[in-house]
């Protein structure tokens, strides 16, 4: 018995002995688990609808979709890691909480589905879901968020728009350009206005652009004129036989400074067939260099200006299947020079097609990557930074490549569908 | 987590088996110990691991583990209730002082979900108060702690005081409640990075002599 104690006895100091010579690894564990908190996975979901992407700085990322994300290019693992921008010290706090019935709300918070970078600032315009006309100040509206190194943050709210739902914000030019809506009832459909501010503190309103039955979607700036453009669902009516425009809810607008935007009156036309969705616009873009002017919009193609919107060329793409149309959403360009400027335009469920270069584009070719889901994608944004290119989609969240050396988008290229750094699909 | 039921559920079979071919009960004459020096027991134990809260020796600071650190509302706590068992053995030196051995384990999970697990190794004394048909066991163990998580691995001291109870079903088999508790010294290379652990062991037992 004493012999099997003392064999017990000495297993117990050999594995003791063995053990305590472990590598320690500094022996704080504990000092570890005391400060860890919960890690956020999948940081950028892969199935949210993009509103809104902007650059800052080159390799920064931001996305608006909801809630807020910041992406932080790593060039030599060519990963974006992503976080969600959960900006900290916000008056009022963060997430912000819509007010219903005078009772403020847990959830859902207010949207974010505008963002820009104006005046060493990033901007969030904000919408709610359960907007309650009778009740001010319900949304936040218009935040200022202090930009620094890592983050968007210290938001504050921008009284000036304060029960306004933000449906647009553009930095163009020398302007921060807001489109709000706001509604009397909710038994009717909300107006909207179009402001502007050169500090982002004192807003007007563009004269002619107040109470406006549509919204402005887009902005653009060509270096001597100001574009907006607004969409919405004109109304056709046949009298004796003869199909004729009742509204006209699709109008662009131009001029030298946004105090003086006026409707443009050689507007690229619009196709309206019976039976047939209507046309309409659905952004602007120009290119900054060559000041070409590009009209997105659902059934023409991409409409097209080379003299400032005197003429139009509709640069369209033949139906898919032979009777449904290719709306396009927005379009971008290759702002780096490269040996080509390319544009690229983003289609409503087709993916995102390549206009052919030049001053004069007259081609749409779809995109050749058709294995990745981003072929049948709806593209609502596009942005170029660099050799990256980023685009948001509707439900298909954001996807990501390079140009390669020639300066194409090449067939085949690896596309990214980000979520987090992994790379989880290529084509 | 959801392991753990099914474990206690286990451990109450193996008790009821156990007392299922075991001698008859004792008589009540029985009530001072019966056991002498030479005779001795082993146990099985199993039960719940409560993370306490940790102390900084350096600072004297405390953290509460079962809430979370300055994650805000909502956020997981630094350490979750986690399960454990250990066996033991000993042997009686008079009829009330048993020494002997524990070993086993014991888990919790971190915020990210990551395993802390702990391997104790503890000798142990052990005196018993006999109050027929229970027994209270108050015991010192004092050893070591391996700790692993995320791939680091530390020894640590250990000293665990020990109580419960036994029912005595007879001359064998006890079976019981045990609480002890863990103040667990984590020594870091770097002094603020040491911690002094207090966790709460809660758990079944069965007690055997032979």
């Amino acid at each position: 018995m004493k012999a099997r104690i003392a064999y017990l006895f000495i297993l117990f100091a050999a594995a003791g002995t063995i053990l305590l010579s472990c590598e320690a690894n500094g022996g704080s564990i504990y000092a570890t688990i005391e400060t860890e908190q919960k890690a956020t996975t999948n940081t950028l979901p892969t199935l949210m609808t993009v509103a809104d992407i902007v650059v800052q700085p080159s390799g920064t990322y931001y996305v608006a979709a909801g809630g807020i994300f910041r992406g932080v290019l790593d060039t030599v693992k060519n990963t974006v890691a992503w976080t969600p921008n959960n900006p900290t010290g916000s008056t009022p706090a963060y997430p912000f909480n819509p007010i219903y019935g005078g009772v403020t709300k847990v959830a859902p918070y207010d949207l974010c589905n505008s963002l820009a970078y104006f005046n060493t600032h990033f901007w969030g315009g904000f919408y709610t879901g359960s907007d309650d006309p009778a009740t001010s100040s319900n949304n936040v509206g218009l935040v200022r968020f202090d930009a620094t190194a890592t983050a968007a943050t210290g938001g504050t709210q921008v009284s000036t728009v304060s029960d306004g739902q933000v449906t647009m914000l553009r930095a163009e030019g020398s302007y921060l350009f807001m489109s709000t809506a706001t509604s009397t009832s909710s038994l009717l459909a909300p107006t909207y206005d179009l402001e502007y501010s050169s500090d982002g503190a004192t807003w007007a309103t563009v004269p002619g652009m107040t109470s406006l039955p549509y919204p402005v979607v887009g902005m653009a700036y060509d270096g001597t004129n100001y574009w907006a453009v607004t969409r919405g669902i004109d109304v056709w009516q046949v009298t004796n036989g003869v199909d004729t425009k009742t509204t006209n809810y699709n109008v662009i607008y131009k001029g030298a400074s946004p105090g003086s935007l006026s409707v443009l009156a050689t507007p690229p036309a619009l196709t309206h067939t019976a039976g047939q969705p209507n046309d309409g616009y659905n952004d602007i873009f120009v290119d900054p260099t060559t000041h070409t002017v590009f009209v997105p919009s659902i059934r023409d193609g991409v409409n097209v200006s080379t003299d400032a919107g005197a003429t139009w060329t509709a640069v369209t793409t033949p139906a898919i299947g032979g009777t449904t149309p290719v709306s396009f959403l927005t379009v971008s360009a290759t702002l780096n020079p490269g040996t080509n400027t390319i544009y690229l335009a983003g289609s409503d469920g087709y993916g995102y097609y390549t206009l052919s270069t030049g001053t004069n584009p007259a081609t749409l070719t779809r995109q050749s990557s058709t294995t990745i889901l981003l072929y049948g994608e709806s593209v609502s944004k596009i942005i170029v930074d660099g050799s990256n290119v980023l685009m948001g989609t509707n439900l298909n969240g954001v996807w990501r490549t390079q140009f390669g050396t020639d300066g194409n988008l090449q067939s085949g290229a690896s596309w990214t569908h980000e979520s987090g750094g992994a790379t989880t699909s290529t084509g | 987590m959801k392991r753990f039921p099914r474990l206690c559920f286990v451990v109450v079979c193996l008790i009821v088996s156990a007392a299922a071919f075991a001698d008859s009960p004792v008589t009540a004459q029985q009530q001072a110990s019966q056991y002498a020096l030479g005779d001795q027991t082993m146990t099985i134990n199993a039960g719940t691991f409560v993370p306490l809260f940790l102390v900084n020796p350096s600072t004297g600071g405390v953290v509460p583990l079962l809430v979370s650190n300055g994650g805000g509302v909502g956020s997981p706590a630094q350490l979750s209730v986690g399960g454990g068992g250990w066996l033991s053995w000993a042997a009686y030196v008079t009829p009330q002082i048993r020494l002997g051995l524990d070993v086993g384990t014991d888990f919790a999970l971190s915020p990210n979900a990551n395993w802390l697990v702990m391997v104790p190794f503890v000798a142990k004394a052990t005196y018993a108060f006999n109050f027929y048909p229970f027994e209270v066991p108050l015991s010192l163990g004092v050893g070591m702690n391996i700790v692993n998580y995320v791939g680091n691995t530390t020894v640590d001291v250990l000293v665990r005081p020990e109580t419960g109870m036994y029912w005595i079903y007879n001359s064998s088999w006890s079976f019981g409640l045990l609480l002890d508790y863990w103040f667990d010294m984590q020594f870091a290379t770097t002094p603020a990075n040491s911690r002094i652990g207090n966790f709460l062991g809660v758990s079944l037992s069965a007690l055997y002599h032979f």
